[in-house]
């Protein structure tokens, strides 16, 4: 099962619970409750990748549709790519506008698929291209390209149905 | 989740292509013709072709500055709506935006609920609002705002008049700062009776006098049973403002988890009452005020960061009376106007002593202390020109002598204080406490104010309720 019918899966049974629950008496609901309560667990980590919210990426495919999904994972591992090179090349130059627009850039890409510990590397890596702040870059450039390759890898793998999970 | 679509289509610009794709399907599985471009030049090309209704624009292109690009658009096509996309972290730029004449701005990465309610509400905006007009004229705005002080023909009031026009037909978030008795809740009602939302609701909400754990619920609303005292389903003010505007009072005294539902309301444009299930969408016009300096407060760490660049988008400073101390004779002759009628008594006008009196003097409790002094005059004298001696007596002497509340009525005797106070409710013991100090200090309402450490308009505003409260009982 992809992430995408996953998705579209688990609204389908949300949307049927919520038409039910009128019609329940307190023993089913109950049940129903202890059930998800028994299933609810923190999403498995995902390696390099710290607070990977793995919802936002599956509810991302799902919005695209099972046609266009495999078209958006590449765009994505693209995008996510150019963002690599570009932040790494313009770190190395010193060129801070290119910086900034590499960050801006991987800020809604991150914080769209859930990365949200990159999303939060990237909005710190704005500001240093902002401020022009050589020394917080050096400190800052290697956690987030680490965390970046992990987010290409993953999204690389999405790819392949069931590939999603690590 | 199918929505009208629109004749003309969105026009969608995004240089980030994965993002293009998730956006561009968001719009089109709610019903909309999208047409797209990835960089400015495209963008443009797209405008002049399709002459599309609303716009989604990221500020960050390849080609070109997207707040360019905007104000080119606006300048070809006035009516057209924009909405401005950026990345958390260049909020500023959206910003600069909404001042720029944007409808409303996204901060990426954002929800799919979201987006949409974006470009329902910009385009059920355009519904009411059939082309910009031109600038609403003071004269056009309701006549309660033209006798209530919300005048002026200051520099001053020239300027603010410019900003409510021309954020009028925006969902910008209109900030007002100012002393108390500047006027700040008429300005909100000025700038909510200026936009195209004037037919909905305006709602006020003084977040400094509502105890902070009711405030949640007056603000987002409750169900029955979610708490002790829940007795009913609330709807609270923010669903009571839908498709109207919602003015929040002394915004910085708002206490910090309710500070966070707030930019949360704002985000995503839904309000989830206390002990409810689900959220709800609204479509409410934010405007907040405060007499406070809030990037002071910010700097305090009492108001959240965040919050204050997402609500200080247009900034209006309501300057004090003694700033703009050339509006004080036409303040004063609309509200002499206004009160004789209500009185039924018959005023010829302000004799040209009290014309040479009046701007001269410091207003410490600005346009509402004007109004007091007007009132009294109305209330305590049967008529003709209104000279200098119907004033409240001491009222020249404003600037530090005894002053103008000289008549108030003697307090009880001050005796052994405690124990006469002993019985009283903690209102009746707080009018005798401010009616003494007023007498110690021969009704000087500054005076009065620096030593129980207040500020005058607030013993102002006390003074005018006992007032009212006494003009009910008669």
């Amino acid at each position: 099962m992809t992430p995408a019918t996953r998705w579209q899966a688990m609204a389908e049974l949300r949307r049927a619970i919520l038409g039910l629950e009128p019609h329940l008496g307190a023993d089913e609901l109950a049940s129903l409750r202890a059930a998800a309560e028994g299933l609810a667990r923190p999403p498995a980590p995902v390696p390099g990748l710290r607070d990977f919210d793995p919802d936002r990426l599956d509810q991302l495919l799902a919005l695209a549709g099972p046609e266009t999904a495999p078209v958006l994972l590449r765009q994505l591992a693209d995008d996510l790519d150019q963002c690599r090179t570009g932040t790494e090349a313009a770190a190395r130059t010193g060129d801070w506008e290119g910086l900034r627009q590499a960050s801006h850039v991987l800020i809604s890409l991150a914080g769209s698929v859930g990365a949200m510990s990159l999303h939060g590397q990237a909005k710190a890596l704005n500001a240093v291209a902002h401020a022009q702040d050589g020394g917080s870059l050096h400190g800052l450039l290697p956690p987030l390209l680490t965390e970046l390759d992990a987010l290409i890898a993953l999204v690389g793998r999405t790819g392949l149905p069931g590939a999603a999970a690590p | 989740m199918k929505a009208a679509t629109a004749r003309a289509p969105l026009l969608l610009i995004e240089d980030t292509q994965s993002l293009q794709m998730v956006y561009r399907s968001i719009l089109a599985s709610a019903g909309y013709r999208v047409a797209v471009a990835s960089s400015a030049a495209e963008g443009l090309a797209q405008f002049r072709t399709l002459k599309p209704q609303v716009v989604l624009l990221d500020l960050i292109l390849p080609d070109r500055d997207g707040l360019d690009l905007m104000r080119e658009f606006l300048a070809l096509q006035p009516d057209t709506t924009i909405i401005a996309l950026t990345a958390n972290g260049s909020v500023s730029r959206a910003v600069e935006a909404m001042r720029a004449g944007a409808h409303d701005f996204l901060v990426k990465p954002f929800d799919e609920g979201r987006f949409i309610s974006a470009v329902q509400n910009a385009l059920s905006e355009r519904q009411i609002r059939p082309s910009r007009g031109p600038a609403p004229k003071p004269a056009e705005l309701p006549a309660e705002l033209e006798t209530s002080g919300f005048i002026g023909s200051s520099e001053a009031m020239g300027r603010i008049h410019a900003t409510i026009a021309s954020a009028a037909r925006s969902m910008a978030t209109v900030f007002i700062t100012g002393e108390s008795g500047t006027g700040k809740e008429l300005c909100a009602l000025a700038v909510h009776a200026s936009s195209a939302r004037a037919t909905g609701p305006f709602i006020a909400l003084n977040c400094g006098a509502i105890p902070q754990d009711l405030l949640e619920s007056e603000v987002f609303g409750h169900v029955k049973g979610s708490f002790t005292g829940a007795v009913s389903d609330k709807p609270g003010a923010a669903a009571a403002a839908d498709g109207g505007t919602l003015f929040l009072d002394e915004i910085c005294e708002m206490a910090p988890a309710l500070q966070t539902k707030l930019l949360r309301f704002l985000q995503t444009s839904t309000v989830q009452p206390v002990g409810a299930t689900r959220p709800r969408k609204v479509n409410v016009r934010i405007v907040c005020a405060t007499n406070r300096d809030p990037l002071d407060a910010v700097r305090l760490g009492v108001f959240r960061e965040d919050l204050y660049y997402r609500l200080f988008v247009v900034p209006i400073h309501m300057p004090p009376l003694r700033d703009r101390s050339e509006d004080v004779i036409e303040i004063a002759e609309a509200a002499l106007r206004r009160f004789a009628a209500e009185e039924g008594r018959v005023f010829h006008g302000l004799d040209p002593a009290v014309r040479a009196l009046l701007p001269r003097l410091p207003w410490p409790g600005n346009v509402r202390q004007l109004l007091n002094v007007i009132r009294n005059v109305v209330v305590l004298n049967e008529g003709g020109w209104v000279t200098p001696e119907m004033l409240p007596p001491g009222l020249e002497a404003e600037r530090g002598a005894p002053g103008a509340f000289a008549a108030l009525p003697a307090p009880a005797a001050e005796g052994p204080a405690l124990a006469s106070l002993v019985g009283l409710t903690l209102a009746e013991a707080e009018r005798r406490l401010i009616e003494a100090t007023l007498a110690r200090h021969g009704g000087s309402v500054p005076r009065a104010a620096r030593i129980l450490d207040v500020s005058p308009s607030t013993l102002y505003r006390k003074i005018e309720g006992w007032r009212g409260g006494a003009a009910d009982q008669d």
